[in-house]
């Protein structure tokens, strides 16, 4: 087989339904990966993109339908027999997904999965030998060295194990071009970039064309050559990764952009895209990004503007990139540029402090042992200050979180609300009151801690009545709302109404309405895509200066911390092991761990290029 | 006390099984009715053999029974499931379908006195086995009936017997220890079996594995407790050569599925027709029915000792509420209306056709008629003017009883008197109405005969002897009279055909009515079904006594 | 524990446990027999019973010992496999037994045979086929079956096979392996009609999820062989839900196979229970429910030990210890 060609797709459509009734989830998607690129297919939640990749490689669920010209080598997929086409996956294209704990057989052994497929040179199954040293040698290939491994079952492996044996098993056979979907993001903080790591060596030493699908443009431009921005079911700009980071010629890429938080500076705002990603089936006519669009004008919504290359290699489907393309620069050039702003160095009264704090789990089932989460812990958030805590999963820091509000009880130390103790001792009524007053808690995934039966108003409303205050129960409900941005209608909606960006308002609305001087945030944002990410986070700036209220902001996600945190707490596994500025933490981290985590963020390492470093003002 | 193994919610679930069966089946019958198999379909092989030329010899026959004993066991049945067992464990006298007693395995019977009987054994019969018929034999056969403690079904037939003793060779003399007209049934009801093969299998006699050893015409090739035997000719018979080659007798105790077996020609004749279903059978293509009067009533039943009931006027009042008519001609579809505890069909035995009627008609007068105003009236003068609420006992087997009393029931909550009626399983119907008298004091039975003599009846339910606690029970009212237990003692002396007993009988009769312990609802009818290539001669309701596979005959068409 | 393999250990463990689930339930039974109204002895002595003939078997089946002396004694028998003879058809009850299984155990292993290849391999084509018209009508036909009651499956059973086509017996077991067979043929239909829509339904949707799970696209993205999907990949997945599917259901057609025996006239252990419990027939109801106990226990231990074999998740717990 002609493998020189590479993959072109053309005009790839993504349908769910039958016809007349028929929503289009992806269309007119082209792009090219030559044999040995990296290219990056960047987008938010429902762009698109992870179907367009399963749509290559025809494994669309029953429900979708593809069309469009998929070629790949000599080879045109669609005129191919079904037969032939499978025979070309795993052996020519091949696929890694986003979860490694979903994505390999649970009952099968690890080695048995590796080998499944290999054959020897008459076509028969290899022998047991074979096989045994086959899978070891595969293994070690994606850096897994313990050949116990390969007697090994799925669940028994860490997530970063399972996503190296995911990809032993989809590089198994050789193909010459590896998709792969979302392979980080499922992970924790410190193995995306190994993984990342793993994919760029082996595309080099395998000679191997790679397709990566990510929300993220910092993975984007730290591993790929090309990268096709997708908005909507369509591709908005392609370009050549340092040309797109450093002039993007559309304004989503560009609100892309500035949306995602720098890990290395804190800037004076974010800027975030309005509104929220159209669901398929609710896209606009026109231009698919026109009513998010500042620049959108009546000629936009009118039709779908062609994708045009405007420069060699960088094409853009904005119909005023003409006129608007100096501006898009201009912006981009102003945030790389904007001025880092140093945290307030004040010393403020302290309002919650844990120290010694101890908590142990009691033991699961017979054999179990007891886990110990936290362990002389010491953690103090000051009034109106904002406090960071980092740390892996497993490292004790939502557990933290919920101590200081009450949720979980430590098994020992000293945990002080506001002057109150509330550790090792029964609390009166008054002092949980009191307690309660003090701090709220907000949680990662709002749609799961609101009530899907109620609406907006009547939870927030309930919130209040809790604090004791019946009276005027509408206009608080509307003051809370508008406070976190929404308008007063939004109290009739339930949460199925609303989009992810909308619900975390509500969310932070109802924590909001006892009046507490600290809110517990537990990550957020992190199921946000990134230009609502940039709304909430400018919300939560916002609030802590109108109100003076304290944050403790739990996440994994140091970019997120520079920008609304003052000090910030490494945890790892129950123990704090650094605490300080943040941008001291950040910049100059003393802890071996703390070093690693901040090493594996990408493009943590290399600066932001701009126009003037690739020589193209 | 509820039950605690649920076989009452078994039963109603069964019942509820069937009813619902033979819903689905009646619309398949009526979908599907002209379509079915033809006649010649219906003679296959297995009855074809029987032509009318071949000395009407049929090759085999599948009967569908009421009953079977859970045992190959003399001790272990009685009236219907002798039907089966008789045919291989032959007694000493055959009742004939001519309703005259001939001897069987005696050679001949004398009666010598009020209280001898003497026998003589016939010579040269041998069982299936090859070893010869003894008086030992006879003697052991006689013997399980007669033991202290024995449990055998029949006991009581052979409770007036003072000794059975071997007088000369072969010649057995019968004492009794007061005259009793009906012993001699006892000698049509008791199966001779092999003592030697008794011994041998000790308390498995007469089980599935072991069977047993007799002398009959059928000799038992196979067998499933209460459910299933299969008996093949015996062909070293000493008498006539029996009829049929090979006998498959059968309970199918669900209705739907015994309907479906009958139409499928699987069958070939069905004794015992439940009274619900005699239409649904009739339609069966190729299939005819007929019927016969049945020696049994439907009756309530007073227990004269319970509160309430003791009082006439409260028994008067509820027997009126009972319309024999209605119930009769409804319920159990075409039975005759009861005026006693007796069929006149079966006084006829004993008395002139119009002697019976007068007497019938004197007896029906005095029963207290179907009328509510009268009811209440009685019920005023009673001692529970406002009347009562009672518990009646149904049995699942018998789904009329049921219906019966539902019936009754709603007449009688106008006059006062309401039924609480619950459906119970066998052992507590039986326990409560007739072993331990546990009712309130009110109870609804169907109660047969199991012998042929007039005086059965009579004699069980309404004789000091049989009442509890010293008897059976069976006399369920715990009647005790002193004048009737002397015409009783009377008949007794009297030989089992004179006439004289007639008069005495029907005096007892309406002595009772008077004190109207038993409430007679109606005589039902036993059917029987027979492919039309069969003709059944003298079907009676004492068949199980016949040698009854030798009056079906291959019918010349 | 003596035990290392944790499955030798869960198995000691869930035998110790059966055999002390069936010492209480035989207890129970044993005491609801014995307190229960009226005895066997009318049974045994019929209709016209004297109260001092059921006074003598009474005595002689020693029905009015102490129940401990009584329960002592059955268990003295019962460890030696000596259940006694019935007290109304004189059998040995294990003989009994045995000939009532050669009725049953077809019936029912019949039936469970023929609904495990039918449920799950028509609840794998129609997960496949979800949606179509193929899958419409599998779940169609199915749940037709099962929601219709046993007996009316039965009746038109019999009524098409039986009575107009004349190709089945209506009633009874036969005799002999071949009659036997030809006699069972419509009752293990009825029963697996009634059983195979829940193995169908199970399957299919088990296999539809499966079938959405991540790998199985991964699988199919490496381009492996469709019977390794369908074998390791979606059955075997699927297989945990199916099998304790098939003990719920093996138990079920326990249940269901006493009212097919009563249906169709078949002579098995359940109509033997049923006839044993109306007639009192103590120690064919101690036999039987004691069989039936040790039935459940072993397929809730088979269930368990087949769960062991196909997912190795479950096979590591008990040995615990992992954080």
């Amino acid at each position: 087989m002609d493998i020189t060609g590479g993959l072109h797709v053309r005009g790839l459509n993504v349908t769910a339904g039958e016809p007349p009734a028929a929503v289009a989830i992806a269309s007119g998607i082209t792009f090219d990966v030559r044999p040995g690129e990296a290219i990056a297919i960047v987008g938010e939640s429902g762009s698109g993109k992870s179907l367009t990749a399963k749509a290559v490689l025809d494994l669309l669920p029953g429900n979708l339908r593809a069309g469009g010209e998929i070629v790949y080598g000599d080879h045109d997929l669609g005129q191919l027999p079904a037969r032939e086409r499978r025979r070309l996956l795993g052996r020519e294209l091949a696929l890694v997904m986003q979860d490694p704990f979903t994505m390999l057989n649970p009952v099968e052994r690890v080695g048995a999965q590796i080998t499944e497929p290999l054959e020897d040179e008459h076509g028969r199954r290899l022998d047991r030998a074979r096989r045994r040293q086959e899978a070891e040698q595969r293994l070690r290939e994606v850096g897994i060295t313990d050949p116990a491994v390969v007697e090994r079952y799925p669940f028994e492996l860490s997530g970063g194990m399972r996503q190296r044996v995911g990809i032993a098993c989809a590089i198994a056979q050789r193909p010459h071009l590896l998709i792969a979907d979302e392979p980080t993001t499922a992970l924790d903080v410190t193995t995306p970039h190994e993984i990342l790591e793993l994919l760029g060596g082996l595309r080099r030493t395998r000679d191997m064309a790679l397709v990566l699908i990510t929300h993220d443009l910092r993975v984007a431009f730290s591993v790929c050559d090309r990268v096709y921005v997708m908005y909507a079911g369509s591709v908005v700009e392609a370009a050549p990764a340092g040309e797109l980071s450093a002039a993007p010629r559309h304004p989503y890429s560009l609100g892309l952009l500035l949306a995602d938080p720098p890990v290395d500076r804190r800037v004076e705002r974010l800027v975030g895209i309005l509104g929220s990603v159209p669901v398929p089936g609710g896209r606009p006519t026109g231009c698919p990004f026109a009513p998010r669009c500042t620049f959108a004008q009546p000629a936009c919504v009118s039709a779908l503007p062609e994708l045009v290359e405007i420069a060699p290699g960088h094409a853009t489907r904005c119909r005023r990139i003409d006129e608007i393309g100096d501006e898009l620069a201009r912006r981009r050039r102003e945030q790389a540029a904007s001025a880092v702003i140093a945290p307030a160095d004040v010393a403020p009264a302290p309002l919650v402090a844990a120290s010694g704090v101890r908590k142990v789990f009691a033991a699961r089932g017979r054999h179990g042992l007891p886990t110990v989460a936290l362990d002389g812990v010491d953690v103090h958030v000051g009034e109106g200050e904002s406090v960071g805590l980092v740390g892996e999963s497993g490292s004790g820091k939502t557990t933290l979180g919920r101590i200081f509000v009450g949720l979980e009880h430590a098994s020992a130390g000293s945990v002080a609300i506001d002057g109150v103790e509330v550790a090792g001792r029964r609390l009166t009524r008054a002092d949980r009151e009191a307690v309660r007053r003090t701090v709220q808690m907000a949680f990662q995934d709002p749609y799961s801690s609101l009530n899907p039966a109620r609406t907006v108003g009547a939870t927030i409303a309930e919130a209040v009545r809790l604090a004791g205050n019946d009276a005027d129960l509408e206009r608080k409900v509307t003051a809370l709302l508008e406070r976190v941005g929404l308008p007063a209608h939004y109290a009739r909606r339930r949460p199925a109404e609303l989009s992810g960006g909308e619900r975390q308002r509500v969310a932070i609305a109802r924590s909001l309405a006892r009046g507490p001087r600290l809110v517990v945030c537990d990550e957020v944002v992190s199921a946000l895509d990134v230009s609502v990410q940039a709304q909430i986070l400018n919300l939560l700036r916002d609030l802590r200066e109108e109100l003076g209220l304290a944050y403790l902001f739990i996440t994994h996600d140091l970019a997120v911390v520079r920008q609304v945190t003052d000090r910030v707490y490494v945890l790892c596994r129950g123990e704090v092991v650094e605490e300080g500025p943040t941008a001291r933490v950040l910049d100059d981290p003393l802890h071996e761990y703390t070093q690693r985590l901040v090493a594996s963020v990408p493009g943590a390492t290399e600066p932001v290029p701009l126009l003037e470093d690739l020589g193209l003002t | 006390m509820p039950t605690l193994f649920g076989s009452n919610g078994w039963t109603r679930l069964r019942r509820f099984v069937q009813l619902a069966g033979v819903a689905v089946l009646a619309v398949l019958v009526a979908a599907c009715g002209g379509s079915s198999r033809s006649a010649d379909q219906n003679t296959d092989a297995k009855s074809s053999g029987g032509s009318p030329a071949s000395g009407q010899s049929i090759d085999e026959l599948t009967v569908v029974v009421p009953v079977m004993s859970d045992a190959l066991d003399t001790t272990k049945a009685s009236v219907g499931s002798l039907g089966t067992l008789l045919l291989g464990l032959e007694p000493l006298m055959r009742y004939g379908p001519d309703q005259e007693l001939t001897p069987n395995l005696a050679e001949s019977f004398e009666q010598d006195g009020a209280t001898t009987y003497r026998l003589k054994l016939r010579g040269g019969v041998k069982f299936w086995d090859g070893s010869p018929l003894t008086t030992d034999d006879v003697l052991a056969s006689i013997a399980v009936h007669r033991t202290k403690g024995t449990a055998s079904f029949i006991a009581g037939q052979w409770a007036d017997v003072k000794s059975v003793r071997e007088t000369a060779p072969d010649e057995l003399t019968i004492r009794l220890s007061r005259p009793n007209p009906q012993f001699v049934y006892a000698l049509a009801q008791t199966g001779i079996f092999s003592k030697a093969f008794a011994a041998k299998h000790g308390d498995q006699l007469g089980s599935p594995r072991v069977l047993t050893m007799g002398t009959g015409p059928y000799r038992f090739e196979s067998f499933t407790p209460s459910s299933k035997a299969v008996l093949v000719r015996n062909e070293d018979y000493w008498g006539e050569r029996p009829r049929v080659g090979r006998i498959e007798t059968r309970v199918i105790a669900d209705d739907s599925n015994r309907l479906l077996a009958l139409q499928s020609g699987d069958v070939d004749a069905i004794i015992g027709i439940p009274l619900s279903q005699t239409k649904t059978f009739s339609r069966i293509p190729d299939f005819k029915v007929s019927d016969t009067v049945d020696y049994s009533v439907y009756k309530f039943n007073f227990e004269l000792d319970k509160k309430g009931w003791d009082d006439i006027h409260l028994r008067r009042a509820f027997a009126h509420t009972v319309d024999r008519k209605a119930l009769a001609g409804g319920v159990l579809g075409g039975a005759a209306p009861a005026t006693t505890l007796v069929p006149p069909s079966i006084m006829e035995g004993l008395l002139p056709k119009d002697e019976v009627a007068a007497a019938y008609e004197q007896l029906g007068s005095t029963l207290p008629a179907f009328d509510l105003k009268r009811a209440k009236a009685e019920l005023a003068q009673s001692r529970t003017p406002k009347g009562l609420k009672t518990t009646l006992l149904v049995a699942g087997s018998d789904p009329n009883l049921s219906a019966l009393a539902q019936t009754v029931a709603q007449n009688a909550k106008k006059v006062g008197i309401e039924l609480d009626i619950k459906q119970v399983d066998d052992n507590t119907y039986f326990n409560a109405v007739y072993f331990k008298h546990t009712t309130d004091g009110l109870s609804i039975d169907n109660y047969g005969s199991d012998g042929p003599d007039p005086v059965n009846i009579p004699n069980n339910a309404l004789n000091s002897a049989t009442a509890l606690p010293g008897g059976s029970g069976i006399n369920i009212a715990d009647f005790r009279d002193r004048g009737i237990d002397e015409l009783f003692a009377r008949g007794a002396r009297l030989e089992a055909d004179d006439p004289a007993r007639g008069p005495l009988i029907i005096e007892a009769l309406k002595r009772s009515a008077a004190e109207l312990p038993y409430v007679p609802i109606a005589y039902p009818r036993l059917y029987m079904g027979l492919k039309k290539d069969y003709a059944y001669d003298g079907f009676s309701t004492f068949w199980w006594l016949n040698r009854w596979p030798d009056q079906i005959a291959a019918s010349a068409s | 524990m003596t035990f290392r393999h944790p499955v030798l250990q869960f198995t000691a463990r869930r035998l110790l446990a059966a055999a002390l689930v069936v010492l209480a339930v035989s207890a129970l039974t044993f005491s609801f027999i014995h307190l229960a109204p009226g005895g066997p002895e009318q049974t045994i002595a019929g209709r016209f019973a004297t109260p001092e003939q059921l006074e003598g078997i009474r005595d002689s089946y020693g029905l009015d010992d102490p129940l401990p002396a009584q329960y002592a004694d059955y268990l003295v028998h019962a460890v030696r496999l000596d259940f006694g003879n019935s007290i109304s058809t004189r059998e040995p009850v294990v003989t009994a037994m045995q000939d009532r299984l050669g009725v049953t155990a077809p019936l029912i292993l019949g039936s469970f045979v023929l609904i495990c290849i039918l449920g799950t391999g028509l609840g794998t084509l129609a997960a496949y086929r979800k949606g179509s018209g193929l899958d419409r009508f599998l779940v169609g036909v199915a749940v037709t079956g099962a929601s219709a009651p046993a007996f009316a499956t039965a009746i038109i059973l019999v009524f098409v096979f039986g009575v107009q086509l004349g190709w089945f017996p209506t009633f009874g077991d036969g005799e002999g392996l071949a009659d036997r067979a030809r006699h069972l043929v419509l009752p293990v239909i009825a029963l697996t009609l009634v059983g195979v829509a829940s193995m169908l339904k199970i399957t299919r949707a088990r296999v539809a999820q499966v079938l959405q799970e991540d790998h199985v696209t991964f699988a199919r993205a490496r381009g492996l062989r469709p019977s390794y999907i369908v074998g390791r990949s979606v059955l075997r997945n699927a297989g945990i839900q199916v099998v304790t599917q098939s003990g719920v259901i093996l138990l079920a057609l326990v249940a269901g196979g006493v009212l097919v025996e009563v249906t169709f006239g078949l002579n098995g252990v359940g109509a033997l229970f049923i006839k044993a419990i109306e007639a009192r027939d103590i120690p064919v109801i101690q036999a039987v429910s004691l069989l039936i106990t040790l039935f459940i226990v072993l397929v809730n231990l088979a269930v368990d030990l087949l769960y062991f074999a196909l997912d190795p998740r479950v096979r590591a717990q008990p040995a615990g210890a992992r954080a």
